[in-house]
């Protein structure tokens, strides 16, 4: 499945990078460096995103109207104004949503093959 | 700014990467570059964050995302890269109907003894050589447009040296009544398939390029 047509259809299976980005979003809207830090901590180190990467994906999230910049940015006590914020959409919840009932389903079946995760 | 960061940034290795980021496509680098470029110097500013680290991230992180970028350009708002299927009709027939258009050319040619001048003549063997050529840039604009896909172009100027090349064998047969050189023949379609996959690239590449403005 080529990268621009990962969002076509709502529910589509996600990239790990867009998993975890939308992940970093779900609670709060964040600005680049900060999506950046959330999902290095919450992948555990494994995914360690450039700024490059960082925004080509974030460009296909928006586009795909996953991901939504935020109209007003938050004044100097609440975050830092010369950053671009950015949250999750409806759908952006919807498709998380959606990805993780596929992980589930998909740890349902590996534990009904009984496969057990390599320690 | 929090008391984790170093007291000064590093001028050299920003105006390095600034100079990187330049590398994106212009449409990106306007809309993304600043924040690109404010991530990766929060990015050494963070004690957090080993300094080689930063540096081995940027190191894959760069190649990728420039390389992706400028293929999602390339490609254009309307052209979208499908993958290597089989040809679809637009661009079997632009293929077809400039591969009969070729070999129509050269037995015409043919006919009218081209093949003395070509002989006495080198630069009128540089049109024969052309004339092709601009066809494959054709082929490849029309299977481009046709199909709205950048493959579908380059299908069109591969169908249209596949056809073209029956012209070897119709040769040997029509004019020398032998099948000619094994040698020279595999260099000949060698040669066709590179050529027919330059300018058709080329033809769906400014097809890509047409549309995406008419497009804005």
């Amino acid at each position: 499945m080529s990268r621009r047509r990962q969002f076509a259809e709502p529910g589509e299976p996600l990239s790990p990078t867009a998993f975890y980005i939308l992940l970093s979003l779900r609670s709060q809207e964040r600005h680049g460096y900060d999506i950046l830090k959330k999902v290095r901590d919450a992948s555990a180190g494994k995914i360690n995103l450039g700024p490059g990467t960082l925004y080509t994906t974030l460009k296909r999230l928006l586009e795909a109207g996953v991901v939504v910049e935020v109209g007003d940015r938050p004044t100097a006590d609440q975050g830092d104004p010369r950053r671009r914020y950015y949250r999750l959409s409806d759908r952006g919840h919807r498709d998380l949503a959606a990805e993780v009932r596929r992980m589930e389903r998909a740890l349902v079946l590996a534990r009904a093959a009984q496969l057990e995760p390599s320690a | 700014m929090s008391s984790g960061r170093r007291s000064k940034p590093s001028w050299l290795a920003l105006t390095m990467y600034r100079l990187l980021v330049r590398l994106y496509p212009r449409e990106f680098r306007v809309r993304y570059g600043p924040d690109i470029e404010q991530v990766f110097q929060d990015m050494i500013q963070d004690h957090e964050i080993p300094t080689l680290l930063t540096w081995l991230s940027v190191s894959r992180d760069l190649p990728h995302s420039l390389i992706q970028e400028h293929l999602v350009n390339l490609r254009g708002r309307r052209i979208v890269m499908r993958g290597i299927h089989a040809p679809e009709p637009g661009s079997a027939i632009a293929g077809l109907v400039v591969g009969l258009g070729i070999m129509l050319f050269w037995l015409a040619g043919r006919g009218f003894h081209l093949g003395r001048l070509v002989e006495g003549t080198p630069w009128t063997a540089d049109v024969l050589l052309l004339l092709p050529c601009a066809l494959f840039v054709i082929a490849g604009f029309i299977g481009t447009r046709r199909t709205r896909n950048f493959i579908g172009g380059v299908w069109a100027g591969v169908i249209a040296a596949v056809v073209s090349l029956l012209i070897i064998p119709g040769d040997s047969l029509v004019f020398h009544r032998s099948v000619g050189s094994l040698f020279a023949g595999v260099i000949i379609v060698m040669t066709s398939g590179a050529l027919a996959l330059l300018f058709s690239g080329m033809g769906a590449l400014l097809a890509g390029k047409t549309t995406r403005r008419s497009a804005l």
